[in-house]
């Protein structure tokens, strides 16, 4: 079960960063969401929340493959002096609500499973950290649309300060889910893992 | 329980903001691209004849490219340009001209009155636009150049917020009898004018604003100062271009008007174009 940690931890890196030269993404969106559906996809059975992370990845993997092959453009620049459109507005708020759903459901499926293993450690830290994401993701839903109404320029302090939180929620939930990885399956000896049979500390090994 | 409440206040609130938000932007949307309403004298002789703006919403692909006028056969237009970029609509200038090559010899004519003209759009499209009010002055071409003129420019002046001043300086004497243009009583109180007379050392004469007629001597200057005092929502967006006619008089009788040019272009602030955004949709339902 470790690696799937592992795997999340990297799918959640990996779609965060984008590097870009020339308008193509050295690291596309798709790996990192690939990595984290894989991740998930050995979690699901566990609790419900995981499944809701599944599905809310496998849409982002849809979107951003749809990205990536020049179909649908969502986000845009706070310092490229472009006023964005509605439809890029839309768009990057559709995406940051799946986005929040998928990290809603990692953190309150990482928290049940490290409930039902008397972890309370890691609950208490994946429901902070939901509750984090939660406040910054909706904060930046909530203030996407004044942008039809009103300058970029106007409100980028408010933009950026909303902006850092939300990245702040991403790495924080990167951390809580290698922290998920070591404590929940990386410790069978204190009450911790075995539930897959020790298949995922095998692999850890292999690893 | 709790929690739950809170997800629901807050998903609340993130939809009244996406609903008010867009409420407010479609309201603020043009309802139809149009032309600004445009007040214009214009001089039939090769020359820059008048600016045409048209405006809309920031999406809106489609772009005016020329424009054609029956009797004025040499107007022309320079490519469209972005004339003002406003939060939700840009303002383009289709910047016209008469083509001295196209130019036909005539007779002075009847100055030429239109509201409507023939338009061609990027999309491959003409349509007959209302414009608002243009009237062409149309002397004799090629012109008479053999009599000089009894005042000659001496100097001019214009400035951003819609004043300005053109003086002329005396090579005979003459006597200036009045000013006029076609849109001075549409104006009304909008826009102001001065007349202002120098003795033939420069130095201004008591008291500081002439009143007509006005007798010149040579050397004599005189300059007229002008400014427009646009308010109205309405009027703000509109365009002016004010041919003040100086009437001269000289003493054998003959007569001469000399063109001072105040042109008003528009340049509205976020909330003039929302103000005039409402009253096309008022004009529209």
């Amino acid at each position: 079960m470790k690696i799937a940690f592992s795997r999340i931890a990297w799918g959640l890196g990996l779609a965060l960063i984008d590097i870009t030269i020339n308008g193509f993404d050295l690291l596309p969106d798709v790996v990192g969401y690939g990595l984290l559906m894989a991740g998930l996809a050995k979690l699901v059975s566990r609790n419900r929340m995981y499944k809701l992370a599944w599905n809310a990845a496998a849409v982002q993997l849809v979107l951003s493959v749809l990205a990536l092959l020049g179909l649908t453009r969502s986000g845009f620049s706070l310092t490229g002096g472009i006023e964005p459109s509605l439809n890029a507005l839309a768009l990057t708020a559709a995406g940051l609500a799946i986005e929040l759903a998928m990290l809603y459901g990692l953190c309150e499926g990482i928290r049940l499973d490290a409930l039902e293993r008397n972890k309370e450690r890691l609950a208490q830290s994946a429901r902070n950290r939901r509750h984090f994401a939660f406040a910054s993701g909706a904060g930046m839903l909530f203030q996407l649309p004044f942008q039809l109404n009103q300058s970029l320029q106007e409100m980028l302090p408010f933009v950026i300060v909303l902006a850092l939180c939300v990245l702040f929620a991403w790495l924080s939930i990167l951390a809580l889910a290698r922290q998920a990885g070591r404590e929940i399956a990386g410790n069978p000896g204190s009450g911790g893992g075995g539930l897959d049979g020790g298949e995922g500390s095998l692999m850890d090994v292999r690893v | 329980m709790r929690a739950r409440a809170v997800y629901l206040i807050a998903a609340a609130l993130i939809v009244a903001s996406w609903l008010a938000n867009y409420g407010y932007y479609r309201y603020y949307r043009l309802p139809e691209p149009g032309f600004l309403r445009h007040y214009i004298e214009t001089t039939y002789t090769p020359s820059v004849a008048f600016d045409l703006l048209y405006v809309a919403n920031k999406d809106d692909k489609r772009k005016p490219v020329s424009a054609t006028a029956e009797g004025l056969e040499a107007l022309r237009f320079y490519p469209v340009q972005v004339h003002q970029e406003l939060r939700r609509q840009t303002i383009y200038a289709l910047r016209g001209y008469f083509d001295e090559n196209r130019m036909q010899e005539r007779q002075e004519g009847e100055p030429l009155r239109l509201n409507a003209l023939k338009v061609q759009y990027s999309d491959g499209s003409v349509r007959e636009e209302n414009v608002g009010e243009i009237i062409a002055y149309r002397p004799a071409w090629p012109p008479d150049k053999t009599k000089e003129p009894p005042v000659r420019f001496s100097s001019g002046r214009g400035s951003s917020d819609n004043s300005g001043s053109a003086a002329v300086t005396a090579v005979r004497p003459a006597t200036l009898s009045g000013v006029s243009s076609a849109w001075l009583e549409k104006l009304g109180g909008a826009f102001r004018y001065e007349i202002k007379a120098n003795d033939t050392h420069g130095m201004p004469q008591q008291p500081s604003s002439a009143t007509v007629p006005l007798e010149m001597d040579t050397g004599q200057m005189l300059s007229l100062d002008y400014r427009f005092q646009l308010k109205e929502a309405a009027d703000v967006l509109s365009v002016y271009n004010v041919q003040l006619r100086e009437h001269f008089t000289e003493p054998d009788g003959s007569k001469y008007d000399y063109i001072v040019f105040a042109n008003y272009t528009p340049y509205p602030t976020d909330a003039q174009m929302r103000a005039y955004v409402r009253e096309m949709r008022g004009r529209a339902e």
